[in-house]
């Protein structure tokens, strides 16, 4: 009805075309407001959208996802466990200082420092060493090899130690200081955080002269935030969001598929999806196009692993169990339930309901009864991470590792050892040790193609769809967004 | 009189108590804020150590009374989300649900009252139907969609005031407007009926008697008398703005407290939820009082004396 009503006054509104032109200040409207400006605190799209601009990273991908140099000019491996980086001595903070090794090893240290408290702790643990080896050169010391030690360093920002030290951790907050090529200049908490071009940048002169960076929590309002003119981009739009934007001048929807995979997870240590026909039967009674078209407006695509083309460890032409109910329902039988069997899905409201309802019907096809328990976030992964005793039996998701690496999705996944794995395969587990222990990249393909081929076999989860990110943007905004949802201002610019 | 001021605020600490306590229990049955900041695929070590540095590992009436021993202290402490302090995060959104409510009390009695004296004037004549259909309207608009139209009219379609945001004064208008619809109905609506009710009593009639006439009845004797029940209502709504016009901020996109108990909520930033609800509660009990000593002031009948 909302959208019914909305779309009645847009075609009303749509009379009236807004006055968009390239101009030098340049609104984004993200969702919310930062968490955190401290890049080595909370990694999330509200905050790193921003601070990403205000710091260099150690490593980066360029737009096609390949990692390429940043701070760090080069990099060899020394041994399994050591490499050495040799960085770029042209690097300047905002505050005039050169950027050096100590600063890199600095916010290793910093970030990987436990009493840090970093979310991100994780994600940088397994460096157990940093060191400079002259004034541009550092080597990092990993516990054992690390096969996804670059993919990981690409979200490293670069802090500077002698600002850091001098002013604190809640000054480096609130007033960032970095060498990205936007400098900070002020945060109204709750509104905007307002940026300014770094004209000293070392890679080049930054396109825009001030940034801002809004927070507006309601599409509907960003929506009209872009069509008055008052943002040049905005995030986070769905499917149904994006539609309100066809048709209108000046303003146009941008895509990209992203390293996030729908997938639907079964319990398989304990009730009826314990036995594997049932969840292939599970498999054949989902029609994953139909939920693509009718639900993602086509802007996601079928994905028959659990990985995209944007991770290391894809495997080009794997295939997956079709849609095919009645298949489904011969395999309920031959495994003995029959229909009448029930089974539960834990969720929380954060979750496309939408597709969840989609599965439950397309489940009810063949004679399964899918509940849904709903609960908030916090005590959803309460029980998204629980032993398979208390966790359900199934459950919906979109995956991100934010690594593009097949180590970040299908160990954390699938090994016995993880908290969000409800499957337990030494053999799986054997192939998913080797791919992680290895620097040997062709090694590491062949532990992947046995996991994948043991995924498809053992259907511990349903590889859906490769999800999409959705941008509105002013018609002159030169930008393509990409896999890994950064919002680099360094690759943007007006067009003309 | 002192000795009423007196019980009303030991139980108001009694009541920001149980708040504090209800609120802080509630929370933590749900988990705590390390299982939504860590990401997909955290390991259960990773886990386990950040719940250590944080403190929640360890037993809950201990967390407890250290945040009660904050509190006595005046420290709300440390958001583990923002990292910087709670008071200085909750004050510096203060300022804009204070400017919210009032702009949008200003409006809601300004259009409210005048309606409802107009209604009451005109009981049961057809001039009294458009201004309740008006009043019935701007009570049943849900804000999420009056909020997006208002949004749609003025900012889209004619360009007159900003969409979003809290950036220039007339950033103000559209979400005061929008907030202002239902507790301007229920103003409307409560002194319409204390009006009518008003206008049927004898010094009414005596003062008609008197030659007086009924625009100067009402407002200089009917609208005193009918100001008792508006208090009550007035300091209510406003306590109630002031907790936090939740879908009005998020629609607006005006950064108040409001919507910061959304993102506190969603993250589960425990204290700066409780810091926001106890200044909820303190809200309601200051301004509950404020109206009990108020009725002593507009009606001497009502003795504040013995509560």
């Amino acid at each position: 009805m909302k959208h019914l009503i909305l779309s009645l006054v847009a075609t009303v509104a749509l009379l009236v075309t807004s006055p968009v032109q390239a101009k030098d200040k340049f609104v984004v409207d993200n969702v919310q407001e930062p968490s955190s400006l401290d890049p080595h605190r909370q990694w999330n799209p509200d905050s790193y959208t921003v601070y990403r601009n205000i710091y260099d990273n150690l490593v980066t991908r360029d737009i096609s996802g390949v990692i390429v140099p940043q701070v760090a000019a080069a990099w060899t491996a020394i041994s399994d466990t050591e490499v050495d980086f040799t960085l770029r001595n042209d690097i300047t903070f905002h505050d005039g200082t050169a950027l050096t090794a100590a600063d890199v090893v600095f916010s290793v240290k910093r970030i990987t420092d436990p009493k840090f408290k970093s979310p991100q702790l994780g994600q940088f643990s397994k460096i157990t060493g940093a060191e400079a080896t002259g004034p541009q050169s550092v080597r990092l010391t990993t516990n054992g090899p690390y096969p996804v030690l670059m993919a990981q360093l690409v979200k490293l920002s670069i802090v500077s130690k002698a600002y850091t030290e001098s002013v604190g951790n809640e000054t480096l907050n609130l007033t960032p200081m970095g060498s990205g090529p936007y400098k900070f200049v002020e945060w109204r908490k709750g509104v905007k955080v307002v940026l300014e071009r770094n004209d000293n940048y070392w890679r080049g002169t930054p396109p825009f002269a001030t940034v801002e960076f809004a927070a507006v929590p309601d599409a509907a309002t960003r929506l009209a935030d872009l069509r008055t003119g008052k943002a040049d981009l905005i995030v986070g739009l769905n499917p149904d969001d994006a539609l309100q934007l066809e048709g209108l001048s000046n303003v146009e929807v941008r895509s990209s598929p992203t390293e996030r995979v729908g997938y639907f997870m079964m319990n398989t240590q304990a009730g009826p999806l314990a036995d594997k026909r049932v969840r292939q039967a599970v498999s054949y009674a989902i029609d994953r196009q139909l939920i693509i078209d009718a639900l993602l407006g086509g802007y996601s695509q079928v994905t028959n692993q659990l990985l995209t083309p944007a991770h290391f460890g894809y495997i080009e032409g794997l295939e997956w169990y079709g849609y095919d109910p009645q298949k489904a329902k011969t395999l309920l039988a031959e495994a003995g339930v029959g229909s009448g069997v029930e089974i539960e899905l834990i969720t929380s409201p954060r979750f496309d309901q939408r597709i969840i309802q989609a599965i439950q019907q397309q489940l009810s096809d063949v004679g399964i009864t899918l509940n849904i328990s709903m609960s908030d976030m916090s005590t959803f992964l309460g029980r998204r991470r629980a032993e398979p005793a208390g966790f359900g039996d199934t459950v919906f998701g979109r995956w991100s590792c934010a690594c593009q690496d097949a180590d970040g999705v299908l160990y954390a996944m699938f090994h016995s050892g993880s908290v969000w794995s409800k499957y337990v395969n030494p053999e799986l587990d054997k192939y998913l040790e080797a791919g992680r222990s290895t620097l040997n990249n062709a090694k590491r393909i062949e532990a992947y193609t046995e996991a994948h081929r043991i995924i498809f076999e053992e259907a511990p989860s349903i590889p859906l769809y490769q999800a999409a990110a959705i941008y509105g943007a002013n018609s002159a905004l030169s930008w393509s967004p990409t896999t890994n949802e950064a919002v680099f201002l360094m690759d943007m610019g007006w067009n003309g | 009189m002192f000795y009423f001021l007196f019980v009303r605020i030991v139980q108001a600490v009694f009541a920001l108590f149980g708040v504090a306590t209800l609120v802080f229990v509630i929370q933590h049955l749900s988990g705590d804020p390390v299982a939504l900041m860590v990401p997909e695929g955290a390991t259960a070590q990773d886990i386990a150590i950040l719940r250590e540095q944080f403190g929640f590992d360890r037993p809950i009436y201990i967390q407890f009374l250290e945040y009660l021993a904050g509190l006595l202290h005046g420290n709300l402490g440390t958001s583990y989300i923002q990292n910087i302090p709670v008071a200085d995060i909750v004050t510096s959104r203060l300022g804009y649900t204070l400017q919210l409510s009032g702009a949008a009390l200003a409006i809601a009695l300004l259009v409210g009252l005048p309606i409802g004296i107009f209604a009451a004037l005109n009981r049961g004549r057809w001039l009294e139907k458009p201004a309740l259909a008006l009043v019935l309207a701007a009570q049943s608009m849900p804000t999420f969609w009056s909020g997006i139209l208002l949004i749609l009219l003025f900012a889209v379609t004619l360009d007159w005031l900003p969409s979003s945001g809290a950036e220039t004064f007339t950033s103000i208008l559209l979400p005061a407007i929008c907030l202002s619809g239902l507790t301007m109905a229920t103003f409307a609506r409560i002194s319409r009926n204390a009006i009518v009710e008003e206008l049927g009593k004898d010094y009414v009639r005596a003062a008609y008697a008197r030659g007086q006439s009924r625009l100067s009845i009402v407002l200089r004797h009917v609208s005193r008398n009918a100001a008792v029940p508006m208090i009550s209502i007035v300091a209510l709504e406003l306590a109630n703005m002031l907790a936090g016009a939740v879908i009005v901020e998020t629609v607006f996109a005006w950064p108040g407290l409001g919507l910061l108990a959304v993102q506190a909520i969603q993250a589960n930033d425990f204290l700066v939820v409780q810091a926001i609800v106890l200044l909820g509660a303190g809200a309601y009990i200051v301004l509950n009082l404020a109206a009990d000593l108020l009725y002593g002031l507009v009606d001497p009948r009502i003795k504040a004396i013995g509560g």
